[in-house]
């Protein structure tokens, strides 16, 4: 094939690679997304935690797990409707393990992934605290 | 003129292997921060835990806030197992503190294309026991 005339075809070449070039950038900035909010996650569980390993009883730790969750959430930029938290209270009683857990829907829908990444993500973290040995009842 | 058509498409290739190498690091750099916080969260919760393990004899007779050290090793030892953590444990106990060192290989996502496959990482975590609400060392 002999080409006489080869001005454009950088331009074409370039045409071809836009839409793989498009989905590079989406992945990165797909993941940025959902290593930030992975973080958030990780943090709105240790609080969450720890906030009801020092409650005087199970309902107060209910209470100030899912206030905590939702405050540091809401601080980190979550949105709090996205959020589901659910605990692990075990027994309760001193010294013991009380589990919480959350996830959160990361939306990607208004990346052009061209079909490629899907549109949304549930990222989940968990984090276990002792309940507090000393804490006053 | 001499024929030129494949000249284009090698320097395209290159580029977009320096993009695809760009993308994964900042894709695997992510991933490495947030194993890091995963990781010190369970070395901040395996020392917590093991500071909770106070002498009561010594307390009750007197009054001295110390660690049993060895149920405090013991203690942070054992939320480490119930954490499911499979990773190299260092625990450090004395009558005043629990020091936890922790070490995993995690897999990268993307780097792994470009020969590495996994990566370490460590968390350090110190806890004391501490009496009353006042301020540090009160």
């Amino acid at each position: 094939m002999v080409l006489r005339n080869e001005r454009g075809t950088a331009a074409v070449e370039l045409a071809l690679l836009a839409p793989v070039l498009v989905v590079l950038v989406s992945v990165v900035v797909a993941a940025g997304r959902l290593v930030e909010t992975k973080s958030a996650l990780l943090s709105v569980a240790r609080e969450a935690a720890r906030a009801a390993s020092e409650a005087p009883d199970p309902a107060g730790a209910r209470d100030a797990a899912l206030a905590t969750a939702n405050d540091v959430a809401a601080g980190l930029g979550l949105d709090p409707a996205r959020l589901r938290v659910t605990q692990d209270p075990g027994a309760f009683g001193r010294g013991d393990p009380y589990e919480v857990s959350v996830s959160y829907t990361v939306r990607l829908a208004d990346l052009p992934g061209l079909g490629l990444l899907p549109g949304s993500f549930v990222l989940e973290a968990d984090h276990t605290e002792l309940v507090d040995r000393f804490k006053s009842q | 003129m001499r024929r030129e058509c494949g000249a284009v498409a090698p320097l395209t290739v290159v580029m977009l292997l320096g993009l695809l190498a760009m993308a994964a690091l900042v894709v695997d750099g992510g991933v490495l921060f947030a194993a890091r916080r995963d990781l010190q969260g369970l070395a901040d919760g395996a020392a917590r835990a093991g500071a909770m393990a106070v002498d009561e004899g010594l307390l009750r007779q007197t009054g001295a806030v110390r660690l049993d050290s060895d149920a405090a090793r013991g203690a942070a030892g054992r939320y480490l197992v119930a954490a499911g953590f499979e990773g190299d444990v260092r625990i450090d106990a004395d009558m005043l503190s629990v020091t936890v060192d922790l070490e995993e290989t995690r897999p990268t996502l993307m780097m792994g294309l470009f020969g590495f496959r996994t990566v370490g990482v460590t968390a350090h975590a110190v806890a004391r026991p501490r009496v009353g609400i006042e301020g540090p060392e009160g």
